[in-house]
């Protein structure tokens, strides 16, 4: 395999060198299609330089990563580093960056490997198995009836460590998962006094986020792109037992609701939104978050 | 007449701020655009099944966003578009997404003189 080192107009790309021992190299890696459409998206640049200012919060030696574009398109990105918490910053911000197109199939689109004189043969060997990776079934199936992992073993990890700032917080954290701009801004305003917010577009994202943030409450609309409302939801009832999700939804279709109520939604509202529901929502949800709190584990 | 939205009950939900209210209608304005440029661009006399899906789910969006901006009646056109998109041939189709996109205009005449 030829690899080929790829400019950017926005980083430097500089050879590594003088690298202390311990160090260590995060390879994220980014498939073809996924490159592509982050390029046209114009999100390219937006993730490296999200994953550079990850990096060099932790201190990175090297935050600027050394960019490798293989012969088949897809993208590798070093980063060098000593912390091992680092995969997980970027492996977070590149989902946050790139969700859409890498939860369905990217396993393990970040790696962690030993430092090596040989920075091509460490790159064929992300690819490949990177490659592989992408063969195994897709842990998230898109609205199928097949049961979800609750993520793999890195988002439970990266979810746990979010799960336990929840006990620091003073005020509710809420996830928004709506597709349509106006209604996702709506819901934004209706919050913005009470809560922190996080807002998602589509189901992807929304996982991503909930495993990022924890939120103590999601308000997640049935009709959302590439996984539904019921997927996300069966999805956040695996990976959190304690989770707060209510549904939102423009159809009268009694038994949609029924079915998120089934799956372990705590409500739903219909549109038009209300915010004295939207409120008392949130409300309830706090007043459990504090009882169990009180409640010694 | 009845004005195409129902201030009174947005501004129950959203507050009365006129810089927030503003930016939401433009969101409002700018994501219906958005939706309707995707609908004419079917070609609604060969629908394939996935146009009929885009329709439907497009026909949604309208629905869902105009419920939120209390535009009832611009929801119930798309609540129709939606529901009955299936049965409609396309002249009735196109005839419905004529009939959405005055709507929709009659909505921007009105957001525009209370600006």
């Amino acid at each position: 395999m030829r690899v080929v080192r790829a400019n950017s107009e926005l980083l430097f790309s500089r050879r590594l060198q003088a690298m202390q021992a311990e160090a260590v190299w995060f390879v994220v890696g980014i498939f073809p299609a996924h490159l592509q459409e982050a390029i046209n998206e114009n999100r390219f640049d937006d993730l490296l330089i999200s994953l550079c200012n990850k990096a060099a919060e932790e201190k990175s030696a090297h935050h600027e990563p050394e960019i490798y574009l293989m012969r088949d398109d897809s993208c590798f990105l070093l980063f060098e580093g000593y912390q091992p918490s680092l995969g997980q910053l970027l492996y977070d911000e590149a989902l946050t960056t790139l969700s859409p197109y890498w939860l369905r199939r990217a396993k393990s689109p970040v790696q962690l490997y030993q430092k090596s004189e040989d920075q091509v043969a460490l790159v064929e060997m992300a690819y490949q198995r990177l490659t592989e990776a992408s063969r195994a079934p897709a842990p998230v199936p898109s609205k199928s009836n097949q049961p979800l992992p609750g993520g793999d073993h890195l988002s439970r990890k990266v979810f746990a460590a979010a799960a336990k700032a929840r006990s620091t917080r003073t005020r509710p954290c809420a996830l928004i998962v709506e597709d349509q701009p106006f209604s996702r801004q709506m819901l934004v305003q209706m919050l913005v006094r009470s809560c922190d917010i996080y807002t998602a577009p589509d189901g992807p994202s929304a996982i991503a986020l909930y495993e990022s943030h924890a939120p103590d409450i999601v308000f997640l609309d049935i009709d959302v792109p590439v996984l539904d409302g019921h997927d996300v939801l069966r999805y956040i009832n695996v990976l959190d037992p304690v989770s707060y999700v209510v549904m939102l939804t423009a159809s009268r279709d009694a038994s949609d609701v029924r079915r998120a109520l089934v799956e372990n939604a705590k409500g739903y509202i219909c549109k038009p939104y209300a915010k004295q529901k939207v409120i008392a929502y949130i409300e309830e949800c706090w007043e459990r978050h504090l009882l169990q709190q009180r409640i010694p584990s | 007449m009845t004005d195409p939205i129902n201030l009174a009950a947005l501004r129950e939900n959203i507050g009365d701020d006129r810089e927030t209210e503003i930016m939401l209608f433009d969101l409002f304005l700018d994501s219906l655009d958005e939706t309707l440029a995707i609908l004419r661009g079917l070609n609604l006399a060969a629908l394939s099944d996935d146009d009929k899906l885009l329709w439907k789910r497009e026909m949604h969006k309208v629905k869902g966003a105009s419920l939120n901006a209390q535009a009832t009646t611009l929801a119930e056109l798309a609540l129709f578009g939606e529901k009955q998109g299936e049965t409609l041939s396309p002249e009735q189709k196109q005839e419905h997404l004529d009939k959405v996109s005055a709507e929709l205009e009659n909505v921007r005449t009105f957001i525009k003189s209370i600006k």
